[in-house]
């Protein structure tokens, strides 16, 4: 990683936190998982995957809902997939030539949102697989108890960031990092 | 992304989430019914049960409030005094009912019979009536007779 790249980590996981907190009173809706994603497009999959686990290892050792270290674990873990899947995102787009948001058409705007719909769900899943055995619930009531309100209220959130945030925020993130060249490679 | 101009791949992903959230609504409304269920022991429902004593005199209990899930043993006890009898891997035998008891020197006993609303006539169920559950508006009928196979009610 060069410095630019390492400058940028940094700042987009305080950023992640940052709104993490500041959120904190609408109860599972957070900009981070976008902004993992958006780290992930930008700055590659291992940069991406490093703000999504190092957000998590913040947040999670100083969260005001509690600390449990199984969970602490996989949710640092799980939460490194929207850094990934942004960056995979980002190399199928630029193979097409659509890399930059401008170039979107609605089919991939619809495609990223369904995309977030479905990371934030396997991300849930396993989230709520581990507080099952942590917390000593039967597995199928932890579950469905995980995502009914709690889950859906992230997964429906997130599919609407995802489609109608990742664009803006990668032009944003391209501007402010990426120089002339609009480049972070 | 060639794949995206494909609409089907998007109509398909729509259809999978969709699915998943439905899949997930409907366990949570399937743990909520269990949960109330298990709350109040069941939703009433209405029956009917009688007994023949085999000598041309039948008491009926009509209408009578059970709960969903609740056996026909468990609900016979609740309407008449009973003895029983239990048999490992055959349930529960019951060997009488309000003082009328099985004779095993004539072959007498009790056998439940329920009446198929279709047929218009008694059909027996051939499973302890400690294992079944009663269901709405069902007329169910314990006979004090003999033979095997045992003769339907008149």
């Amino acid at each position: 990683m060069n410095s630019k790249k390492i400058a940028a980590t940094a700042v987009l996981t305080a950023l992640s936190i940052g709104t993490n907190y500041a959120m904190l009173f609408i109860f599972n809706v957070k900009l981070m998982d976008l902004i993992v994603f958006v780290s992930g497009y930008c700055l590659g999959p291992f940069a991406g995957a490093l703000v999504g686990a190092m957000s998590w290892a913040v947040y999670g050792s100083l969260n005001p809902m509690g600390f449990s270290l199984p969970i602490w674990l996989s949710t640092m873990v799980s939460e490194t997939i929207y850094g990934l899947a942004g960056a995979f995102l980002h190399t199928a787009l630029r193979r097409e030539g659509v890399a930059n948001p401008k170039q979107w058409h609605r089919g991939i705007f619809v495609f990223v949102g369904l995309l977030g719909f479905f990371l934030t769900f396997i991300y849930d899943l396993i989230t709520n697989i581990v507080f099952g055995y942590t917390s000593g619930w039967n597995m199928l009531y932890a579950l469905i108890v995980g995502f009914v309100p709690m889950g859906f209220i992230h997964v429906i959130s997130n599919t609407l960031f995802f489609s109608l945030g990742s664009a803006p925020a990668i032009n944003a993130l391209l501007s402010v990092f990426g120089g002339e060249k609009r480049d972070l490679s | 992304m060639t794949f995206l101009k494909n609409r089907w791949i998007l109509f398909s992903m729509l259809l999978a989430s969709w699915a998943l959230i439905a899949s997930f609504f409907a366990g949570y409304y399937w743990l909520q019914y269990s949960d109330t269920i298990n709350r109040i022991g069941g939703v009433p429902i209405y029956s009917n049960f009688g007994v023949d004593y085999g000598n041309s005199t039948r008491s009926w209990s009509n209408n009578t409030k059970v709960l969903t899930g609740m056996t026909l043993f468990k609900a016979t006890r609740g309407i008449w005094n009973v003895t029983y009898e239990t048999a490992s891997g055959f349930g529960v035998y019951v060997s009488s009912i309000n003082g009328v008891a099985s004779d095993s020197t004539q072959g007498m006993g009790w056998v439940w019979w329920k009446w198929d609303q279709f047929m218009n006539s008694w059909v027996r169920v051939d499973i302890s009536a400690d294992v079944y559950a009663v269901a709405d508006n069902e007329t169910l009928l314990w006979y004090y007779e003999s033979g095997w196979p045992p003769p339907p009610p008149p």
